[in-house]
């Protein structure tokens, strides 16, 4: 159950994007790999399975697994995506940014 | 997968046993793959990159499973109880006793501590009636709350209080015994008259 709940983080946000851009091939070695070359941040597994446990409780994003492969040593993927509840809460912190950076003079001057 | 392109052992250990186990397939899944796709081009580097985001996860996932098992929940509310129990104690309790001491007449000092003893256990059984409000779940039956939840938070309490008086140079060893069973059981009566007060619906 979604809870009421703070503002997204900037990590959450970079995660919610990335499974939006990758659609149903969202999972964690993807999202790691589309983050890290998007924006050039390294991000430990870790912290992105954190992450995604957190947005899953918030009720943000859903998985399910599958894709068990014998280099994954037979272990299965979890594919992520977003609930409505996530692309709502996306597409809000996407607007606000919109709004806060328009206008901003970041040509040097 | 070969002999040769199994990931290090130790780091794998380590993440199998931070991970909550809902996820562990998936994350070791993925440091796997990671480590296969490495190791066909630089069997070292692959071992390096494995350790290296094993490392860097240690304290997102100590942090998470802590987080996962309740510990932290544990703590706080351990915490707060003893902290409610020490002001209870140091405002009103051996205020009561001390105002019963200084009485023209003053009970007999036995009449004195029973009377202290009793003021603190109200205040106790009041901690007991807050962890039952905060940490009992509607789900489990009253037998099972306390197993699950107040047992445990009363051995912290207890194990607090034993490392207070044995930090603060002791006191007879028989009035911390009493205090501390005392206690627990003040906090059992205090949980089981809030769980029989709480409101049937909400």
């Amino acid at each position: 159950m979604s809870k009421p709940t703070r503002n997204l983080g900037e990590f959450e946000i970079l995660v919610l994007s990335a499974i939006v851009r990758l659609d149903d091939n969202a999972y964690g070695v993807t999202i790691r790999r589309e983050i890290e070359s998007t924006t050039g941040r390294s991000v430990a597994v870790g912290a992105l399975y954190a992450t995604l446990a957190r947005l899953a409780e918030k009720g943000l994003v859903s998985s399910r697994t599958g894709g068990a492969t014998d280099a994954r040593g037979g272990r299965s993927k979890r594919f992520y995506r977003l609930t409505a509840a996530g692309q709502s809460r996306l597409r809000n912190a996407v607007r606000s940014f919109e709004r806060m950076f328009n206008g901003l003079p970041l040509e040097p001057r | 997968m070969s002999q040769r392109r199994k990931p290090p052992i130790l780091a794998e250990a380590i993440v199998r046993w931070l991970a909550t186990p809902e996820h562990r397939d998936a994350l070791l899944g993925d440091l796997n793959e990671e480590f296969a796709l490495n190791a066909t081009r630089n069997r070292r580097y692959a071992a390096r990159a494995y350790w290296s985001q094993t490392l860097r996860s240690l304290p997102h996932l100590a942090l998470w499973r802590w987080n996962a098992s309740g510990w932290l929940a544990f703590t706080v509310v351990t915490c707060l109880a003893v902290g409610l129990i020490y002001v209870w104690d140091l405002a009103i309790a051996r205020r009561a006793a001390m105002w019963l001491a200084a009485r023209p007449d003053a009970p007999a000092l036995t009449t004195i501590r029973i009377a202290y003893f009793a003021v603190q256990a109200a205040g106790t059984a009041l901690a007991g009636a807050a962890i039952a409000r905060w940490t009992f779940r509607s789900a489990d039956s009253l037998t099972g709350n306390v197993v699950k939840r107040l047992l445990p938070i009363s051995a912290g309490i207890a194990a607090t209080l034993l490392a207070i008086a044995l930090v603060s140079g002791g006191g007879p060893l028989r009035y911390w015994t009493l205090k501390i069973l005392l206690t627990v059981a003040a906090l059992i009566v205090g949980a089981i008259a809030a769980w029989g007060l709480r409101p049937t619906q909400r």
